[in-house]
Formats: C-alpha cells, structure tokens, sequence
C-alpha cells in the first residue's frame, strides 16, 4: 500500500509539473467543446430558397407571407421556374419551391394541393429540411385558414411532428454529450499511452522493476493517477456543456459518474497496452489516434448515425468502446435514466474493461524479456 | 565468507537479432570489492549486469547473487542490491528530494531509517543545498550523484552501476569513484561498468569482455604489467607524428599499436622486439592499461589508409576556419561567450569539454547549424551567417551518432549522400566505387545500414561525409562509444587526409583523443578557456585528463569543492 501511494503521488508530482499533460486534460477538451457547441452545427437555419408562384398570387397571399415571415428560409421570389431553375444552378439558392397553376384552386378547395420542391442535393440535409419546413408551412397556413374562414377540413392523413427530448431540434444538444465521450476516449488513451513508455524510454522503467514495487503495482498507480485527471477533466466538459452552452441534463449524477469512471477504466487501460506494447511515445501516441479516436469520433455513434452504417460495419462497432458508452450519455444529458441500456451497456464496459486490464497484466513483463 | 556473486557456465543468446552476448562466463566476486567491468560495446557488459539482477534470464548456466538465485527469488535480491542503470533512472520533473523520498518508499525504508540516511546520502553527495531543485535541472554530474544517492539507499550490500561516466566531465568522474571507494570501507561490493579504459585502469580488479567471452580477470597492473619495457615514445620532435606514424606503417613495423600523443607517436612493440629493430630512436615510457588491452584484443590495425590517395586538395588560404568572438545565448544561459580560434589549412583542431560545456554549441555555429548572437564565424572566408549554403559546399560533416538511414541499404546510403552533394552520373559512380573500396564495404552493399556492425557505421559515415572530397572536415562526437581498436582505425583515415591537405575540426570527451590533434580548445561553461597544443596543456607529464582537471581548477577553483 505504501508503494501504491509513492507511486501515485510521483505520477501525480509529474502531471502537475508535466505541462502538456494540463493542456491535453483541460486546454484541448475545452477548445474541442467550445468547436462543438459553436462551430459544428447541423442544423440548418434559414436555407436560400427561390419561391415562383405560377398561378393567382392574391389567393395565395397569406402563404406567401408565411414563406417571408419564416425563420427557416430567406425567401427570394421568381416571376418563372426558368430564372429560378438558373439561380440554382448558379448556387444564388440552394431550393426552389414551386406552387403550381392549380395550387390555389386545390388548397382552397381541399384537395390535394400539390408543392413542387426542388433542392440541391449536393446537401442531402437541404433537401431535406426545405420539404420538412415547406410542408411545415403549408400545413400551418391550412390550419389557419380552416380556423378562420371554418373551412372543413377533409379526410387525409396529416402528419404532426413531434420531437422528443429535444424538442428545439438543436444539434448542440446531442453533440455535447458525444463529444465528451470522444473526449473521455482522447484523455484516457493519450495521456496514458505516453506515460509507460516514457519510462522505458527513460530508463526509469528498468530502476521500478528493481525495487520492492510489483507489476501490479506499477499498473494500478497508472490507473489511478490517470482516472482522477480525467475524471476531473470530464467534470469541466460537463459543466461546459451544460453550465455554460446550456445542453439539459435529465438523468442522475451518480449513474453518470459510475458509468463515466467504467469507461475511463476501459480509455486508460487502452492507453496503457498500448504504451506497454510499444514502449515508445511517438508509436504510441499514433497508435492511440488510429485505435482509440478516430473510432471513437467516426464508429461510436456519437456523430454518425450507427444504423445508417452497412451491416459489417455495423458489427465492428460492437468492439469500440465508445460505442457503448455513447448510448449511456446521450441518454442521461437528454432522456434521463433509461436502466436498461445504462445496466446493459455498463455490463459491457465492464467486460472490456477487465479484459483489457488482463492482457495488460499479461504483457506487463518483471524482466527486460 | 561467502561469493557475492557465483557464476558458472552462464550463456545468454537473444533472438532477433540473434546474437549470443555472452559466452560460457565462469566468474566470482567477493565481498567488498570494487571490480571494474569493461570491454568494447556490445561485448555483453550491460547483459552481464542484468542477469546479475535478474531483468534478464539466462540461457543456460547457473547465477548466484548474495547467495540468492536471481530467477526465483528475484524480489528478495531487489531488497539487498543497488542498480544504477545507463540513464541513471532519475524522474526529470521530480525534484532531488522527492526522487528520493519516492525510491525510499520504493525500497520500504521507515521513517525514521529514511531521515538517517537522507542525511548521510546529501552529505556524501553533496547534494544538500540543492534539495528543491528538478533532477532534468542537474549537471550530469549531479545527476550522477543523484542516481548513485538514490541507489545507495536502504544500504544495499551489492552495487551494481551501468556506465554512470558517459558523457561525464572528468572530475565528476573522478570524485564518483571516490565516492565509490568510500563505500567499500561499509562493506559494499560494487561492479561498475565503464568504456573508459583509464578509468578502469584505477580499479583492483577488472573484467575484460570481448565478444561476450571474459578475456582477462584480474588486477589491470598486472596486465599492464607484462608490457613492461614495450611501450615507447619516439624521440623526434621535430617532424610532424603524423608523418612518423604513417611512414611506420608503411615500413611495416613490428607494433601492436601506434597511436599519437601530442608531438611524439606511442608505439607499443610486439612481444619479444627488441627496440633496435626499429629505425627510429625511441625513449621508454609507463604502459597504459589501455595499450594492454589493445595488446590482448589482438592489436590495432596497421595498415596506413588508402583514403589518401584519391584526396586532392589544393588551392585554399592558410586560414581555413575562423572563429571572431562567436557567442550563442539562450534567455538567460550564455551556452559559448567569446569563443575565437583560427584552423589553419591541414590541421587537426580538437573542442575538448565536458557535455554541456558548449562544444556542440560552437561547433553549430561554425557549420551554420545555429545562429551566433554575436561574432562571426569563416569558413575559406566565407562569411557563415551572410552565406552559409556557399560556406557549407566545402565541409563534410559527420554527425554525432553518424546520421545514416538505418533502413537503407549501405549503397542507398551511399547513393543518396552522392546525391545530396550534387554528384551525378560516372561521377557519382566513380566516388560510390571509390568509397566502397577503400572502406571495404563490399560485402555489406545490399544490407541495411541500422543492421552493420559498429566499426563500419563509422566507416560508411565517414565515406558519405568526404564523397564531395571536401578540404574541410568537421567530426562531432565521432568515435563516441566506439571500441579502442575501431577509434584507431578511424583516426588512421582521418590523420591520412590531413596528411594530404585536409583540415579537420573534431569535438571529444575521450581525453586521449585530444592528443591526435594538433590544437585544442578546452571548452569549460560556455568559453574556451586554453587554447594550444596538447603538449602545450599538459605540464611534466601529466596525463590530457591531469592536464584538463588543473586547466579547469585554475579557471574556477571552486569546480573541485
């Protein structure tokens, strides 16, 4: 126990003396967070959009006045699809929206009122957002017009769309909570893939193994030391993300600091394999890239939807960590405590992180052989 | 009483690369000695003490270590003995008290034993003033102390140290051996291994590895001893050594080793020659531990280099190399003050200091590598700073630790330096042909260069170095860690191209290799504070090391305490 602690309070000394250990724990996630919330944004606010009215613009006009008066699109009207058509293409706008000869007559008349949307799909996201708000809008106006000219409205589905959770839609919201876990990944493997093998490149490594302090020793004070830098720095990005940029958090504390503290278990005892496999910082800290995040950024979960993956790719996930531990935060920042995926997945985590930690015990060598 | 340590029949092989390092060792040690271990690198010295220490396992035979077995009962042996590895195993950002407190901890000592012995280890050392300071702040010296501090704690009855002289001044090196020899006195056994031979000279007894293969295993003095009546200065003074030196060669003369020491040539003759079978007058004088083990080895290669004749140097100034007050500042830490000096064309001119004394510093600024921050630096009159692309076409520069591409092929190697130096097509053939004989590298064209014995790394260095036929040379660090015979068989190609006009500058730490060149520069924190020739310096027959401790106790007295 004694050696424990020496050990501890030496790695320590050498965090708070070691500069870029500070800045790779509190520096780097608070730039990576403030990119997060601010920079990255998938939502897509006010979309160019040309607007071409081929029939009876007076029976349209409080359609059209929707159309200016929405915070979605900055609508640019077009005496003909031809000039709008070439504004496209010219990139002036990046969606048309057309409602045709006929429309007038249809919406009124509770038809089917047909809307022609043309977008550049070159963003699938525009196409995609400028039929939701169109639709969006022409429903609104409908409804309006029934209240207040007691127009029937006629059989037909119609769709209401209601988002759970986050209902802002606001990407910052579901991007935070990814984030840190990529930047949990980033401080449990890089910081610890160093510090091994900068021992063996030290040659402090040879002095430890000729004293009373066993392998496991030597590993368990990595651990710890390591765990409470980076449970401190998830701390800061936590109160970044929902302190200061406003990201809800619904579940308990406590779940997330266990759950947090198991998937620090897996990051840090990822990072010191790889620094015990290597025993050289330049490799390891490549390696901790390539197997730690990028995985953890691209095949997690956290920005790229999973299920939209093929299927093999959807398999390998299952063997990146994060993988499991994004599902857990996400839901405790914006659902709330959903047992049974935080029971499920922490089973995992755990699974890993025990594994991970025997095959360090493993290839950890007494001997320079 | 019984062996600390007890070897018999010990073989240790590796696989890739596959090597044996060592080979049927048979060895005792009792207790209280101080035994020296040496031999060229790569004879098997570090593998030697890391068996002893059970970091290793042996590949067959049996190892005793204060009567315990290092395979099996390695943690109760860690308890009762002290290693100090290459690196001296110091933490850099922890301060000298909490690497301390941390292998105190590490060894299990109770409080009260650990403020015994702090107390004692920091007035042994010398350390106390500087308790609050990080080990990554300490003179290598110091940081010596600092490793021999940290190892001597819990009182360890065996020591085991791993080259702790590299890269340390002189007195450093002497006052830890001091320090060594006080141990002795509390019973202490201690094996330290050193590629200093003078160093090892001062040892009772000494273990000489070759090959892995113990070659000699007793008091140096009487292996010295035997060369009794063999080892001789020539008595002119007059005509260059060099000249001496290379005649004899050629002459074919009955020696096992020649090399030069100031203005005279040390020749050591073989068994049974009587000095009147050499042509020259002779005067005799102390063998060295150092011409004995070249004796024992087999002799220094003694044939004069064919790298001279395809050198053709002609056309250049007297002045080949002016330092002008060249100083070099970072923040607060003046690395070289004032330091000015002229090469003249053919001569061998030696940066003599300590690591960190400022020779690498000075050595950059003349090759253009770093930028002065005040004075001016000429190479064939070339200003360095205004054109240092012009100046740099007439050097070849051997880096420190040779700067090869390890995973290139020896004639990649060689292609490539063609290449960069601007020689093309039968040209380039022609020198890479050249190079490839008179180095003998023929055998070794198509191997990577990172897999070549020691010996011929330098070699293929030194081929890509002067494939341009450069007049000027610079050498930084050459022959560190590089065996006696292979250093002389180095000094052999270089001291033939000055013969025929080249001047070469060269930065060492080995004392006796500032007695090849013709000028020195003593380089002591940051100044050059002697300038001459190495018979200049040294005073009624002290050694270059004498020479070097006195020059520098003259300039601060307080370097000694």
């Amino acid at each position: 126990m004694r050696i424990l602690k020496a050990l501890v309070h030496k790695e320590f000394l050498q965090i708070i003396r070691d500069p870029s250990s500070i800045l790779i724990a509190f520096i780097l996630p608070f730039i990576l967070i403030t990119i997060f919330a601010t920079a990255i944004n998938l939502d897509n606010n006010a979309i160019e959009t040309g607007l071409v009215i081929e029939g009876d613009r007076q029976q349209v006009n409080d359609i059209i006045s929707s159309f200016d008066g929405s915070r979605f699109l900055t609508i640019t009207h077009y005496d003909n699809r031809k000039h709008a058509q070439e504004a496209l293409v010219r990139g002036d706008i990046r969606a048309l929206v057309v409602l045709p000869n006929d429309f007038a007559k249809n919406f009124i008349g509770q038809q089917s009122a047909a809307v022609q949307v043309i977008a550049d799909a070159s963003d699938p996201n525009i196409a995609l957002f400028t039929a939701a708000y169109v639709q969006g809008i022409v429903a609104t106006a409908q409804k309006i017009l029934i209240e207040s000219y007691g127009y029937q409205k006629s059989a037909g589905i119609q769709i209401e769309q209601v988002s759970w959770y986050n209902p802002e839609l606001k990407s910052r919201h579901f991007i935070l909570p990814n984030s840190i876990a990529i930047i949990m990944t980033l401080i449990g493997m890089l910081l610890t893939a160093l510090v091994i093998a900068r021992e063996w490149e030290r040659g402090t490594m040879e002095s430890l193994l000729t004293t009373k302090a066993s392998k496991l020793q030597i590993i368990l004070a990595k651990y710890i030391s390591y765990y409470c830098l980076a449970i401190l720095s998830a701390s800061f990005c936590t109160f970044l993300s929902v302190v200061v940029f406003g990201v809800p958090f619904r579940g308990s504390l406590a779940v997330y600091f266990v759950t947090s503290s198991l998937f620090l278990f897996v990051s840090i005892g990822m990072g010191c394999l790889i620094s015990t496999l290597t025993r050289n910082q330049f490799l390891a800290s490549v390696a901790a890239a390539m197997f730690g995040f990028l995985p953890a950024v691209i095949l997690s979960g956290g920005l790229f939807e999973i299920s939209s993956m093929p299927h093999i790719i959807q398999a390998a996930t299952n063997i990146i960590p994060a993988t499991h531990f994004v599902p857990i935060i996400k839901n405790l920042f914006m659902a709330g405590n959903i047992w049974p995926i935080i029971f499920g997945e922490s089973f995992n985590l755990l699974i890993f992180g025990l594994i991970i930690f025997a095959v360090l015990y493993k290839v950890t060598k007494e001997r320079l052989e | 009483m019984k062996n600390v340590v007890e070897i018999t029949h010990l073989w240790k092989s590796f696989q890739n690369p596959d090597i044996t390092a060592i080979k049927d060792l048979n060895l005792q040690l009792s207790a209280g000695e101080v035994v020296g271990l040496v031999g060229p690198d790569g004879a098997g010295k570090t593998t030697l003490i890391r068996l002893l220490l059970g970091l290793l396992l042996p590949t067959e035979g049996d190892i005793s270590v204060l009567g315990l077995n290092p395979i099996t009962q390695v943690h109760r042996l860690h308890q009762i003995i002290g290693y100090m590895p290459q690196k001296f195993g110091l933490y850099e950002d922890l301060s000298i008290e909490e690497n301390m407190n941390l292998y105190a901890e590490l060894k299990g000592l109770s409080q009260e034993e650990r403020q015994q012995q702090f107390a004692w280890l920091l007035k042994f050392t010398g350390l106390a003033p500087f308790t609050k300071r990080l080990a990554g702040r300490l003179s290598g010296g110091m940081k010596q102390k600092l490793g021999l501090g940290c190892t001597l704690l819990g009182n360890p009855q065996f020591l085991l140290l791993d080259e702790p002289g590299v890269g340390v001044d002189p007195i450093s090196r002497r006052e830890l051996m001091k320090m060594v020899y006080g141990l002795r006195d509390k019973g202490i056994t201690v094996l330290w291994s050193t590629s200093y031979l003078d160093e090892a000279e001062k040892f009772d007894r000494v273990l000489l590895l070759d090959g892995g293969e113990l070659i000699f295993n007793g008091n140096p003095k009487s292996l010295t001893d035997k060369l009794r009546q063999r080892v001789f200065l020539t008595a002119d003074t007059k005509t260059k050594p060099r000249k001496i030196l290379r005649q004899m060669m050629l002459d074919n003369a009955p020696l096992t080793d020649a090399v030069i020491s100031g203005q005279s040539v040390r020749v050591v003759l073989k068994d049974n020659i009587k000095t009147k079978q050499i042509p020259i007058q002779l005067i005799a004088t102390a063998p060295r531990f150092e011409d004995a083990v070249i004796d024992i080895l087999g002799g220094a290669p003694m044939q004069p280099s064919q790298i001279a004749e395809q050198i053709n140097v002609s056309n250049i100034p007297d002045t080949v190399i002016k330092a002008d007050n060249l100083t070099k500042i970072y923040g607060d830490f003046a690395a070289a003050r004032n330091i000015s000096f002229n090469i003249k064309r053919g001569e061998i001119f030696g940066l003599l200091g300590p690591n960190g004394a400022g020779k690498s510093t000075t050595f950059k600024m003349l090759c253009g590598l770093a930028k002065p921050t005040a004075g001016q630096g000429f190479i064939l009159g070339t200003d360095m700073i205004k054109n240092p692309a012009a100046a740099r076409a007439h050097l070849g520069y051997m880096a420190q630790k040779f700067s090869l591409f390890s995973t290139l092929s020896v004639i990649q190697n060689l292609r490539f330096f063609a290449g960069i130096y601007g020689l093309r097509g039968i040209k380039k053939e022609y020198r890479i042909k050249q190079m490839t004989e008179v180095f003998e590298l023929a055998p070794y064209l198509r191997q990577p260069a990172g897999n070549l014995p020691l010996g011929f790394k330098q070699r293929l260095a030194l081929a890509c170095a002067i494939m341009h036929n450069p007049p000027i040379l610079f050498l930084d660090e050459p022959t560190s860690g590089v065996d006696p015979l292979t250093r002389r068989e180095f000094w052999n190609h270089i001291n033939s191209m000055v013969e025929k006009g080249v001047t070469v500058m060269v930065t060492t730490h080995f004392m006796d290799e500032a007695e090849y060149c013709d000028r020195i520069a003593l380089i002591y924190q940051g100044q050059a504070i002697k300038i001459g020739t190495p018979d200049e310096l040294k005073k009624n027959g002290e050694t270059m090391e004498d020479a070097f401790i006195r020059l520098i106790e003259e300039y601060n007295p307080e370097a000694m305490q």
